[in-house]
């Protein structure tokens, strides 16, 4: 072993014991001070579905999917240079166990071990090919979101040493069994197993081709295996303190990902005086910031940013770190809340840039690590509201929701309005039991664009005879944007009101056309922060699905029959609460192509699509000026449909998405080129000849 | 500065409101209530004095309409005492009649500044602000839109407003009534939260007071909703056939012959 040498008097193997002693120590203490910053926050539990967080450990962080599913070059190049980690863990360990123990016991080495050795060999070379092409793609590509900062190189460069380093310690070490063979010594290494070590043996012949000795190699690779050992204690007590931190913490954030269920909040934590800084995340929340590993995937796919708002996921993020590690110094060393330090929310990241969120997920959906901006939002936005720093119109909306129950400023007794309408009467789900309980929701009740769409629903449904209610005047709005603004207490309100009605109806099953709503019921409603109680019992148990899942089945069961085949092309919009927070894909494009209509998809589809920039509570504030050459997310959406090649139809199952787009059509002038239509109204299109025909033949059948 | 507001409930105008049977008065059983916005701003007002000048802040109201979520709500937003003057009547009472309750309930807390919105949308016999002024013998300025810390100690910077937009920098000798047109900033919001941990942190003070019977000098004979005029016609057809009807309407009312 190189170890077994001798510097200034003392042996090799107590050198390197006790430079290895000391990194570790400062290794340990930098991780024991993250870990006591880390249970400053507040509680969070995730100790639920532990074989699902195992699963999805096991394949996001040992097998990368969510890297491998994502952008180029680095959709490969990351895995690599990951599973290489893996593998170089094992090979340092037996380093340094076998440099340390040399004098008195050998501890075989890697490059010994059949296979493992093959394979550590194999991936020096492909760690140096990846980081050759995630360089290459960092700094001459330049995606927009990533960063070119100094720890990048840095990091980059202690990586590429580790591989360089280790390959030529493995030439040297060749060189030196071979050597002592000749010699008749006895050899214990990479010769007695005569394990495949493919680039070592390539580049040592390379090498000899270039004229170095056998002896010249083998001391170069004594001295690059110092190196080798040198970089990686280096790392080691670097790695705590650079972005590379990520390393050590992601593999904890997938474990402790938001599970099963994606946007359920954790409860209010408390605020104001009484509250230290850290207490104000969870510690989930915190774990995100040391999680983060400055990808910029989030801010590639954020709708806000896109349209020119001035908001960064990444850097709200970043700024989170920044506090963390500050106030976290303080926390632990015991010292007050810092004075004079700008404040977090509000100062260091704007209340504007924190309003901008629509709350899409597009960037949790993104994260490879899992990381929660939204909930990080969210909890900022609580403090903005608790210290009552919101827009004049958002302030009216939740002004309104607190005394009339929607965001309309209308009055409840006109809430069932739309209803009284129609050419026959809908159950009155408070005085009469159903199967099926209609939640309406705001726009869908007061917006008289929408109120269409919700009449000709129920038609649809009326026809198909599905025995549904609803809850007239008494329903109020679920509360779901109401939450992600941050008003969380109006949002209990609201729940509350709505469990109290819910209490006095007999009702087996819920739908509701709205994508907000029905993510609310399904989450807000049914679950709690801690995850132990239900916080609206009448719906425990219930099943609670979208309007589009309704309608499947009832295509699908055949109590809707498609008399007219219909011939439009169309584009179908993932609603962001139906898609990305709750997995709902394929219900809408079943329903889409039982009709015979032909779906074209936008290039950003399901899971990526894009939001029409409503959702978080932005449908009640107003939008700030686009500039710089950038439109709102609503008309960038438009455009994209408008760039199918002969699709008619932007096809909608959200009454937000149905105003948002049509005030985008109308401001990028695209009345005659494109047509925002519900998916209810496709469907009463076509089925609505023979359900009339069943429903009299029904009828006849009865007298 | 010890800082008096009154915060008076009104009905909400976003339902219809509906005539008593006897035809002379609101329907008040029927109506939602809501306090008065200019009250609001006269609260926020007395609230933006507290926090630059450290004043402590009653709000005073008439146990009417949904007056307990008002002033609950008062209190979470920062006034010190929340004050509830007890009404039995459906009914609010007759403008004398309130400035009198007002006032009874106002020497008692010794504020050397009063704050109220210096109109309401149901103010029959006309503004209270100066009425209660008037009772309680105090200099009053009215249309204010902005109250600041005088120069002189004892005293107010008001800022009145004239038609015209024009706006008069006044400065008042305290104590006085002040009628508030708007304060300097949009009324805050209040979180729920907050206004739920003042339900059970905050008392209201019940003030004890006599009913003072007023006549009313005001009788109402009939109350209605506007009835709405007879219906345009729209005249359709060429340059002839309109000129044609035209003619044949003004024949109809008699205007032509």
């Amino acid at each position: 072993m190189p170890t077994q040498i001798t510097i200034l008097g003392l042996p090799g193997a107590v050198w390197l014991a006790l430079a290895a002693a000391i990194c570790v120590a400062l290794f340990v203490h930098r991780m024991i001070f993250l870990v006591r910053v880390l249970i400053r926050g507040s509680p969070e539990y995730r100790l639920n579905d532990i074989p699902l967080r195992i699963g999805v450990f096991l394949r996001e962080v040992l097998g990368q999917e969510r890297l491998l599913k994502g952008e180029s070059i680095i959709n490969w190049a990351h895995p690599l240079i990951f599973w290489g980690f893996c593998l170089f863990v094992i090979a340092s360990a037996l380093m340094f166990v076998g440099g340390i123990l040399a004098p008195w016991v050998h501890v075989p080495q890697v490059e010994s071990i059949p296979v493992l050795g093959t394979l550590v060999d194999l991936f020096a070379v492909l760690v140096l090919v990846a980081l050759a092409a995630s360089s290459f793609r960092r700094y001459v590509l330049r995606p927009p979101g990533l960063q070119r900062t100094m720890d990048a190189t840095l990091v980059v460069m202690l990586i590429a040493g580790l591989m360089i380093t280790f390959l030529l310690a493995e030439i040297g070490g060749m060189f030196k069994e071979q050597l002592a063979a000749e010699a008749g010594q006895a050899t214990e290494g990479w010769l007695a197993t005569q394990t495949w070590l493919p680039a070592a043996s390539l580049l040592g012949k390379l090498m000899l081709a270039a004229g170095i000795s056998r002896e010249a190699a083998v001391s170069v690779g004594v001295a690059a295996w110092w190196g080798h050992a040198a970089i990686l204690l280096f790392f080691l007590v670097y790695l705590p303190y650079s972005k590379h931190m990520h390393l050590l913490w992601a593999p904890v954030a997938v474990l402790f990902a938001e599970l099963p269920r994606r946007g359920t909040l954790p409860p209010a934590t408390a605020l104001g005086e009484e509250s230290t800084p850290l207490r104000q995340f969870t510690w989930r929340q915190l774990l995100s910031a040391y999680a983060c590993a400055e990808c910029g995937r989030c801010d590639r796919v954020c709708p806000a940013l896109q349209s020119g708002a001035d908001l960064s996921p990444r850097e709200i993020i970043a700024h989170l770190k920044h506090f963390v590690l500050e106030e976290g110094k303080r926390a632990v060393k015991g010292q007050p809340r810092s004075e004079g330090r700008k404040r977090l929310v509000g100062e260091e990241i704007p209340a504007e840039t924190l309003w901008a969120c629509a709350t899409c997920y597009a960037c949790m959906e993104q994260c490879p690590v899992r990381n929660e901006h939204v909930p990080i939002v969210v909890q900022m936005r609580r403090q903005l509201i608790n210290e009552g720093s919101i827009d004049a119109s958002l302030q009216e909306a939740l002004t309104s929701l607190q005394r009339y129950g929607n965001s309309l400023g209308q009055s409840p007794r006109k809430r069932a309005e739309w209803a009284k309408r129609l050419e026959f009467p809908i159950k009155d789900a408070r005085k009469e039991p159903v199967d099926w309980l209609w939640f309406v929701g705001d726009y869908a009740s007061y917006d008289p664009r929408c109120q269409a769409v919700t009449q000709t629903t129920a038609r649809v449904l009326h026809l198909a005879r599905v025995d549904f209610g609803i809850l007239m005047d008494k329903e109020q709005n679920a509360g779901n944007d109401v939450r992600r603004t941050g008003e969380e207490g109006l949002f209990e309100l609201l729940r509350e009101k709505n469990a109290q009605v819910f209490e006095g109806v007999s009702f087996q099953q819920v739908f509701t056309t709205d994508p907000h709503t029905y993510h609310s019921l399904k989450n807000d409603y049914t679950v709690s922060g801690n995850q132990q109680e239900v916080p609206c019992r009448p719906l425990q148990g219930k099943r609670i699905v979208h309007y589009s899942e309704l309608l499947e089945e009832l295509l699908r069961e055949g109590k809707l029959t498609v008399r007219r085949r219909l011939d439009h092309v169309v584009t179908f919009h993932d609603p962001c609460y139906l898609g990305r927070y709750n997995g709902v894909y394929e219900a809408p494009r079943s329903v889409l192509r039982a009709l015979g209509v032909t779906v074209v998809e936008m290039p950003r589809n399901r899971e990526n699509s894009f939001c029409c920039g409503a959702g978080g509570g932005r449908i009640w504030m107003k939008d700030a000026p686009a500039g710089g050459g950038h439109e709102r997310p609503a008309e960038s959406r438009v455009r994209e449909a408008m760039s199918l090649p002969g699709v008619q139809y932007l096809v909608v199952a959200c009454p937000k998405d149905l105003a948002m787009f049509q005030d985008a059509i109308k401001t990028v002038g695209a009345e005659d080129r494109l047509k925002v239509v519900d998916l209810a109204e496709l469907v009463w299109e076509a089925v609505a000849e023979s359900c009339q025909m069943k429903a009299e033949q029904q009828e006849l059948a009865h007298t | 500065m010890n800082i008096a507001v009154v915060l008076r409930q009104v009905p909400d105008l976003i339902e219809t409101l509906e005539i008593a049977d006897d035809g002379t008065r609101l329907d008040y059983g029927a109506a939602r209530f809501i306090v008065n916005e200019w009250d609001n701003h006269a609260l926020e007002q007395a609230l933006l004095l507290k926090e630059s000048e450290g004043s402590s802040v009653t709000v005073v109201a008439l146990d009417f309409g949904e007056v307990d979520n008002t002033l609950y709500e008062a209190s979470a937003k920062g006034a010190d005492t929340i004050v509830k003057i007890p009404w039995d009547s459906e009914e609010p009472p007759a403008l004398r009649q309130a400035a009198a309750l007002y006032a009874e309930v106002l020497r008692g807390i010794g504020a050397e500044l009063i704050l109220v919105g210096c109109q309401s949308h149901d103010e029959l016999e006309g503004p209270l602000a100066p009425q209660l002024a008037f009772t309680l013998n105090l200099p009053y300025v009215g249309v204010v839109r902005g109250v600041q810390p005088g120069d002189q100690p004892g005293s107010i910077r008001v800022f009145k407003e004239f038609p015209g937009a024009v706006v008069a920098r006044m400065s008042v000798r305290l104590p006085a009534l002040i009628g508030v047109l708007a304060a300097e900033k949009a009324p805050r919001y209040v979180p729920v939260s907050r206004i739920r941990a003042a339900m059970k942190s905050t008392p209201i003070r019940e003030s004890q007071v006599d009913v003072p019977q007023a006549a009313a000098p005001v009788n109402v004979l009939r109350l209605y909703v506007p009835e709405a005029p007879e219906r345009a016609e729209m005249l359709d057809g060429s340059a002839e056939e309109v000129a044609e009807r035209i003619c044949q309407i003004l024949a109809e009312k008699g205007l032509l012959r």
